[in-house]
């Protein structure tokens, strides 16, 4: 059951968008999804499609892998959407019901704007983010962050330690689950069942698998902590570091693309105004949106 | 100048202050740089510890631990000691901290301080010298016991060290594995680095210059193999198993056969019984 | 009656259809007869761990059939084939996680569903059968104990299942010589006793040569050959290509033939070669 398990999303592959420095990656879907939190318009939201199916192509990845992270929170946001449609009760009414004298039940032609927009907003940001981790190994992630996060050694956050815990989680993750396959196995052979009976019942289950993983768990701990020492870990501060991070012109391209982006919403929501009123004749600007 | 010197060194896992068991009790030590030491002892005797105590890891109780003439008590020179006795320990996967090789091997280095372009060459020179170049990019998860054990060797070459202690890395492997490790380790002694080897397989310690037994906390023994391998008292006592090879000798000599009982391996025996024949 | 395990045509893939697909078992078949000391050898990779892996239903069978007494190993009957066959893994040690090892040991017919009384008999039963003296050790915490103890308390779980046929990965794993001489011995005394089958997986051909009336020999995915150690033995060409070593005894005879001093039969055992050579000596000064 568990062999099948491949680690996180990543597609590999050789495009332009994997062979971007993971600092880029990192930072520029950290602008992305600012970005998409000032989205306004509907045209903004086509731009921004256009921007992200752009950039799923010259990934190459394939169009049903990223329609596949989206299967997991489609329902949450196709809920929130709904949710949201009943709340909004400014602009022009399409439904109406007074369920008291007081308290009306009311669906207007804003709210259905509204839901779709965040319907929108909502899968533009799962995509864009998942598209870091579909392009980017975990190794790669988590020497970018380290980089990012070294000005953070100024203020004496022990970024080396952290990046360090960092790349022995992930290395360890297909040893723990392997091992928790074969815990799993041996408590089997014991007559143990972990698919049936109520929730109650598969959460007991489960002690026969993690107390033996965390006790083993602990012993590697101990054991790594004295191989790691062993091999001079925190000898010196002055520690150096093989692979470097290299930018290059890719990620001042991609820089420039991400900026062009931002600054079509920007300019959308700020200057131009009635431009969904121009394109769109008869959606009407609402204060909430 | 011994490259490694015990001077009456006791310790104990219990409370300092008062402690009731000792697991290595006024154990003298010297080893020469340039050998290759077997050392062995059943569970529980001591090896292990001792083993910790040359790279400081441990600290004695009492007495001294000098390697390459630094005093491992000497906390402000305790990685001077560690990057001149590398260890590689039991568990395969135990001592890897990158999910890539290379990276894994770049550990030691990168601690050090060891400039850029220079981790790299030392890098692919350790994976050269175990045979593990092939597998710089790989995945160290994907590696069978043996070549883990090589990549953690290869970690502890990075570091340039004088001696490379073997704490029990073989006990875990299968025997293809334990091969790949011992002739690693025979290999690199060839090339000048003093070799301790903790064990308690009998058969791997046909090609060490000198065999230290340890029992209970105390050295029992200390010499060569060969001599060793006539003493099959002196093997019960430490709770070991004299090898098969020994074990026909010793059926041979009872049956009559005037053969050396001190044969090492199959093809020592077999000579000798050619001779007989 | 039939054969305690009955395999037959036996074949399993890894992760079929994706770029990770691996085939470990093609068309493997063999049977152990009750009572049998069975040996399984082969290198890390040959599919050792796949085959048993079937024998107690861990893994769903792909093709080909498993007989365990006569029962084909299916969903419907994985509780009574988990019952006839106790696996005992590698460094079994790892799976203990009560807080006493009496509850520990009672964990198996806990799941069976056993009364009060037969589980409190059948953990001092195990407990017995291992050597672990119950008021010693039944209240004390698993963690607690050395290695080689911990090692027979998990042996003792698999026992309180009351298996017939007896599963060993590699039971002497990593421990010293002495421990592994009680644990071999232990197995001899179960294999007399509550496990009349024992199918022995081991690295270490001596043991398997001293131990087993007949070993299966898998490489690559594929039965190699099965037999009596000494038949197995002699093939030395198809051992080497199996990436396995001789016992020690075969190996020293190998080597004398070699160099031109032959015997009549093959020696697997130190103390048949030993015999062997006196006589032959005693033969040539007479």
């Amino acid at each position: 059951m568990f062999r099948d398990i491949t680690l996180g999303q990543y597609y590999p592959a050789n495009s332009a968008v994997h062979r971007l420095d993971p600092r880029t990656k990192i930072l520029l879907t950290i602008f992305y999804i600012v970005g998409v939190f000032f989205i306004k318009t509907y045209f903004s939201y086509a731009v921004t499609i256009l921007f992200l199916t752009s950039v799923i192509l010259i990934s190459k990845i394939p169009v049903l892998s990223v329609l596949k992270s989206i299967r997991g929170i489609l329902f949450l946001v196709l809920f929130a959407s709904v949710l949201n449609l009943f709340f909004v009760s400014s602009g022009e009414v399409l439904f109406e019901s007074w369920i008291t004298p007081r308290w009306v039940f009311r669906i207007t032609m804003d709210g259905v704007h509204y839901s779709i927009k965040l319907t929108l907003r909502l899968i533009l940001l799962v995509t864009g983010a998942s598209l870091l981790t579909f392009t980017t190994t975990p190794v790669e992630l988590t020497d970018g962050m380290e980089s990012l996060m070294s000005p953070l050694k100024l203020i004496k956050v022990p970024v080396h330690d952290i990046a360090v815990i960092m790349s022995i989680a992930l290395r360890f993750i297909p040893t723990l689950l392997d091992e928790t396959n074969k815990i799993m196995n041996a408590q089997k052979a014991r007559g143990a069942s972990f698919d049936t009976g109520g929730i109650v019942k598969r959460a007991k289950a489960l002690l026969p698998i993690l107390i033996p993983l965390f006790v083993s768990s602990f012993r590697r701990a101990d054991e790594l902590a004295f191989a790691m020492n062993a091999r001079c870990y925190n000898a010196t501060d002055k520690r150096t570091k093989m692979k470097e991070l290299k930018f290059s012109l890719k990620d001042l391209i991609a820089l420039i693309l991400v900026l062009a982006f931002l600054t079509v919403v920007f300019l959308d929501r700020y200057y131009f105004m009635g431009i969904d009123s121009l394109l769109f004749p008869g959606v009407l600007r609402c204060a909430i949106l | 100048m011994p490259i490694i010197e015990l001077k009456n060194v006791s310790y104990t896992y219990d409370d300092a202050d008062s402690p009731n068991k000792f697991a290595l009790e006024k154990i003298n030590l010297k080893v020469e740089e340039g050998e290759f030491v077997a050392l062995l002892g059943a569970n529980g005797s001591g090896k292990s510890t001792l083993a910790k105590l040359l790279n400081g890891l441990y600290t004695p109780y009492s007495g001294n631990v000098i390697v390459n003439g630094v005093d491992t008590l000497d906390e402000e020179r305790i990685f001077e000691v560690r990057k001149c006795a590398g260890m590689v320990f039991q568990n395969p996967d135990n001592q890897m901290v990158a999910t890539i090789v290379e990276d894994d091997v770049a550990f030691g280095p990168e601690n050090l301080g060891v400039p850029r372009e220079e981790i790299v060459e030392r890098v692919n020179f350790a994976l050269d010298a175990v045979g593990m170049g092939e597998f710089k990019k790989n995945s160290a998860h994907r590696l069978s016991g043996g070549q883990k054990q090589r990549v953690a060797i290869a970690g502890v070459l990075a570091m340039r060290p004088k001696i490379i202690i073997f704490d029990e890395a073989t006990s875990m492997l299968d025997p293809k594995g334990r091969k790949e490790v011992l002739s690693v380790a025979k290999k690199l002694n060839k090339e000048g680095i003093t070799i301790i080897h903790i064990t308690h397989n009998m058969d791997e310690v046909a090609f060490a210059v000198r065999a230290v037994c340890l029992k209970e906390g105390r050295i029992v023994f200390d010499g060569a193999p060969r001599e060793l391998f006539s003493r099959p008292q002196t093997l019960i006592e430490c709770k070991l198993s004299p090898p098969p090879v020994s074990e026909l000798a010793r059926l041979l000599k009872a049956g009559g056969m005037n053969i050396d009982a001190g044969v090492l391996d199959e093809e020592e025996v077999t000579e000798a019984i050619c001779r007989l024949l | 009656m039939p054969a305690a395990v009955e395999i037959t045509n036996l074949s399993y893939t890894y992760s079929k259809k994706t770029p990770y697909e691996k085939k470990a078992l093609e068309g493997i078949c063999f049977s152990v007869e009750k009572g049998e000391f069975f040996g399984i050898v082969g290198s890390t990779g040959s599919g050792k761990s796949t085959l048993i892996s079937h024998l107690n239903g861990l893994l769903k069978k792909q093709q080909g059939s498993v007989k365990i007494n006569g029962l084909e190993v299916e969903k419907k009957n994985l509780k009574a084939v988990r019952s006839m066959v106790g696996m005992v893994f590698q460094y079994p040690e790892y799976q203990l996680f009560e807080e006493t090892v009496y509850k520990d040991v009672a964990f198996g017919p806990k799941n069976l569903r056993l009364q009060k009384d037969e589980i409190d008999l059948r953990v001092k039963e195990a407990l017995n059968l291992v050597g672990l003296d119950f008021d010693k050790y039944a209240e004390r915490s698993p963690f607690e104990l050395s290695g080689g103890e911990k090692r027979r308390a998990a042996i003792a779980g698999v026992l309180a299942m009351r298996p017939e046929i007896l599963v060993l990965d590699e039971v002497a794993a990593g421990l010293d010589p002495e421990g592994k001489k009680d644990i071999l011995a232990l197995v001899k005394r179960l294999q007399k006793t509550m496990c009349p089958t024992v199918i022995f997986i081991s690295h270490n051909m001596d043991d398997v040569a001293s131990l087993c009336d007949r070993v299966a020999v898998l490489n690559d995915g594929r039965l190699l050959t099965v037999g009596e150690p000494r038949a197995v033995f002699s093939d030395a060409k198809a051992i080497i290509e199996a990436g396995l070593e001789l016992p020690t005894a075969t190996l020293i005879q190998k080597k004398l033939e070699n160099k031109g001093i032959n015997f009549s039969k093959t020696a697997i055992k130190i103390e048949e070669l030993a015999q062997m050579l006196l006589e032959r000596r005693a033969n040539s000064v007479s």
